[in-house]
């Protein structure tokens, strides 16, 4: 109790509240801007924390996670260039809804849906985390190649008209993630006698290419000058869209449980969080019809379950050392820095600091409503902004991106040619966010499958017994099931 | 008319991509050179990502180094290809001191073995120093195996060839596990991870029977059913001076895991001398080597001579290990 109470009067201190406004701002800014995420924001921050008490340097770090996840659906929604990959599938439809105008809703929707799928995470988090890392651990290689392939069912539900093209998309992306190192015998494939593929390619540079920079030149070639919208933005009370957010609960907590338990899953992350979260959404959402038109359940799961898979991902890292996700990596060394060793003895050893972090990341979620809703009659400027102020200055942002990710030239020459891909991809009809996803899900689905396959043989029992003859694979395997046939029985109502 | 305009708008798109990329390309390269070294700021590679284990303890470093240089030093992460990556940019840069950067030892001799176009050599680089040492510990899931010594392991193993599964990550486990079944004569399998927090994950979950992962997880795996059995470093090592190593068992192994200050080749003489005394004033001092410690990182210091011939050793023992076990790595 005495922990909880100084734990509450540090986050609550001026500068404990301050660096935790600090780190959402910074993180909402980060997760916007195209190119940027949480992870460049949080390594860009950690050495400033190196200097700071520690568990005030924490609150920020994940003020700026939490802030950067909320973040990416706002440059998707507003300029079709989801931020980070959390929002690929925001934009799916949040960028319809901005083009009929109504992009202060669909922004409201966002913040709203992200806040209550971050404060479900959190409080998961701050209830469960003991139990819940247990249950982390029994994800071996074929449970995690089946979270994968359930990932992969989920590109039913992104594949607009044509299924061929959806196909295309998603091979497409396996095949990028196939590129540089070979995940089992370290040895190198794909590369071309470049030393630049050798390790492989990064996401944040084809991303960009794909969407922000492809959307920009689409944007470029389609008008001559003018605004985004010519319509006005249209009005609209916030107390409705909560209430109409309230109505679609389930859609809501569903999206929330898949975004934190596939957050604390070691290795995966809001991204993949987001795509089975959308997947699921339109499988059983009342407004499948409007999917990809701008159905608000297409903004409000991916919304909720990113947000929802950031207390997920601090679940294995508090209670095991493990990170659950990229960002909560580099929040790991920023602990290590402070002589804090993440792992079972960090919650006895470090108790205030443990507590701090964790209501600190509960009072972020509230400074990311706060800042959300306010902030959307600024955000929507943007769009009353003139093309050729905003395709220069997006396409400037996506290549420093680009080169901020892993700081090689290389990468923004990446980002171009993958813009100009995107490009032919729009203009024949292929759909993006499946070759986005298979590139995010191909390296993990390859080497979980593969290790399984290097396991087996050593236990000497055959692939498939030692893949399915688990628990939580048969789970797995009703769940991925579910999910085609829903596709399938969409897909033949579509066609009568 | 319209296709006039098109073209006009195509140039300006080129000319601006091509502003755009000199501007992020020209960052970084500078003007002459004054009498004293060094008269600007110096580039610092870190041929790895941020957060990771050299990246902390080099911005560390580069953090006293700035201070005591009186000029500002910046640290530009560049992983990627273990190493490689950032070492091909160094290798490649002016010669003047201005830029400079670190490796790790293991990984750079493996990639000058055994990765594909490498345009630097082993006599690319002049090593200036180390300041740390490591060493990679052998871990059982002694739930799952029953294992509490490195003898069981040997036991076991030797009835069932190949049926061990060993977590990894990066060619330096697989070099240093080839060493261990040479040196014991035995056959396990290895199952390669994305990093070492991949491999702790398997092995608490019971997917695998042994790791080798860093000796700092030892405080990480403490009372989950997974057990440190042995070092592979030559000496007993801090914090874990409990732990023996593999050779005082009576096994034939002995790696250890430092990092190394270097320059390109063709650094001035009196720049490499002064940034090899800078490293060893800084590092000596006892406020360094607290922060150090608080990183669990353990100070050792090498001057120039000293980490060459070490580097020499680890080369010629990995040659040795390549012409015996042919796929070792």
């Amino acid at each position: 109790m005495e922990y909880i109470i100084n734990a509450l009067l540090s986050i609550f201190s001026p500068l404990g509240f301050l660096m935790n406004l600090v780190g959402v701002v910074l993180g909402i800014v980060f997760g916007a801007l195209p190119g940027l995420n949480g992870v460049v924001g949080v390594a860009l921050l950690l050495p400033l924390t190196y200097n700071m008490a520690p568990h005030i340097g924490l609150i920020m770090l994940a003020g700026l996670y939490m802030g950067a996840t909320y973040g990416g659906s706002i440059s998707a929604i507003l300029l079709n260039c989801p931020g980070t990959g959390e929002a690929a599938c925001t934009a799916i439809n949040g960028n319809p809804l901005a083009l009929q105008g109504k992009a202060k809703e669909a922004l409201s929707y966002s913040v709203i849906s992200s806040s209550f799928g971050a404060l479900f995470g959190v409080i998961v988090m701050l209830l469960f985390t003991p139990v819940l890392a247990k249950f982390a651990l029994r994800f071996g290689p074929p449970e995690q190649f089946l979270v994968c392939v359930m990932g992969l069912s989920v590109v039913g539900s992104l594949m607009g008209e044509s299924v061929a093209k959806g196909f295309f998309a998603v091979s497409f992306g396996l095949i990028l993630a196939l590129v540089g190192m070979d995940p089992t015998s370290v040895n190198y494939r794909l590369t071309f006698g470049q030393y630049n593929l050798q390790m492989g390619l990064d996401l944040i540079p084809i991303s960009v290419g794909f969407f922000a920079i492809a959307e920009m030149l689409a944007l470029y070639k389609d008008q001559e000058t003018g605004e985004l919208i010519t319509d006005k933005v249209s009005k609209f009370k916030v107390v409705s869209i909560i209430k109409d957010t309230i109505k679609r609960w389930k859609i809501v907590v569903k999206s929330s449980v898949i975004g934190t338990v596939i957050g604390i899953l070691p290795g995966t992350g809001g991204a993949i969080a987001s795509f089975i979260a959308y997947g699921e959404a339109q499988r059983s959402s009342k407004e499948r019809h409007l999917f990809g038109k701008g159905a608000i359940d297409g903004i409000i799961a991916p919304e909720s379950a990113n947000n929802a898979a950031v207390g997920g991902s601090f679940v294995p890292l508090l209670a095991l050392g493990i990170p659950g996700s990229a960002t909560s990596a580099i929040i790991f060394g920023a602990l290590t820095v402070h002589g804090m060793i993440p792992g079972p003895r960090l919650f006895s050893e470090h108790t205030a600091i443990v507590y701090a972090l964790m209501f600190g990341l509960l009072l972020s979620v509230f400074l990311m409503l706060f800042i959300g809703i306010s902030g959307t009659r600024l955000f929507t400027k943007i769009l009353t902004v003139n093309t050729k102020y905003i395709v220069p200055a997006v396409i400037a942002f996506s290549l420093f991106g680009a080169y901020s990710a892993r700081n090689n030239l290389f990468d923004v020459f990446l980002a171009i040619i993958f813009g100009v891909i995107g490009l032919l991809f729009k203009r024949t009809g292929i759909p993006i966010a499946p070759a986005i996803l298979g590139m995010i899900l191909g390296k993990m689905a390859e080497q979980n499958l593969r290790q399984s396959m290097v396991i087996a043989k050593a236990k000497a029992v055959p692939l498939i017994t030692y893949i399915l003859v688990r628990p939580i694979s048969i789970i797995l395997i009703v769940l991925i099931l579910l999910i085609i046939w829903g596709n399938l029985k969409t897909s033949s109502k579509g066609k009568e | 008319m319209g296709g006039q305009y098109e073209s006009k708008k195509s140039i300006f798109v080129f000319a601006y991509f091509v502003v755009l990329i000199s501007t992020i390309s020209a960052a970084g390269t500078g003007e002459k050179q004054d009498a004293a070294y060094p008269s600007r700021g110096v580039q610092f590679i870190v041929p790895y990502n941020a957060g990771g284990g050299t990246d902390s303890l080099m911005r560390l470093l580069v953090n006293a180094m700035e201070t005591e240089l009186g000029q500002s030093m910046v640290v530009v992460n560049k992983g990627g290809g273990l190493g490689q990556v950032g070492l091909t940019e160094l290798a490649a840069s002016k010669k003047d001191g201005y830029t400079i950067g670190a490796l790790s030892n293991l990984d750079h001799i493996l990639v000058l073995l055994s990765s594909d176009n490498v345009s630097y050599d082993y006599d690319s680089f002049e090593y200036l120093g180390a300041i740390n040492t490591t060493a990679n510990v052998l871990y059982a899931n002694d739930k799952v195996t029953g294992f509490k010594s490195v003898d069981d392991v040997v036991k076991y193993a030797k009835q069932n060839p190949g049926k061990l599964t060993v977590t990894i990550s990066g060619k330096t486990h697989l070099a240093e596990l080839a060493l261990f079944e040479q040196a014991v004569g035995i056959k396990t399998t290895p199952v390669m991870q994305n990093s070492g927090n991949d491999s702790l994950t398997a092995i608490l979950g019971g997917h695998v029977d042994l790791a080798i992962m860093d000796k700092n997880f030892v405080a990480q795996v403490e009372s989950q059913g997974v057990t440190p059995l042995a070092t592979f470093s030559d000496e007993r090592i801090q914090p874990i001076t409990n732990l023996p190593t593999l050779s005082e068992l009576g096994y034939d192994v002995a790696t250890e895991t430092y990092r190394v200050i270097v320059a390109p080749k063709g650094t001035p003489e009196e720049v490499l001398s002064k940034l090899e005394k800078t490293i060893k004033t800084v590092s000596s001092k006892s406020d360094f080597i607290d922060k150090m410690a608080n990183m669990s990182e353990n100070y050792r210091y090498l001057d120039r001579a000293q980490v060459k011939a070490r580097l020499d050793n680890d080369y010629k023992a990995m040659v040795e290990l390549l012409n015996e076990v042919p796929d070792a790595f």
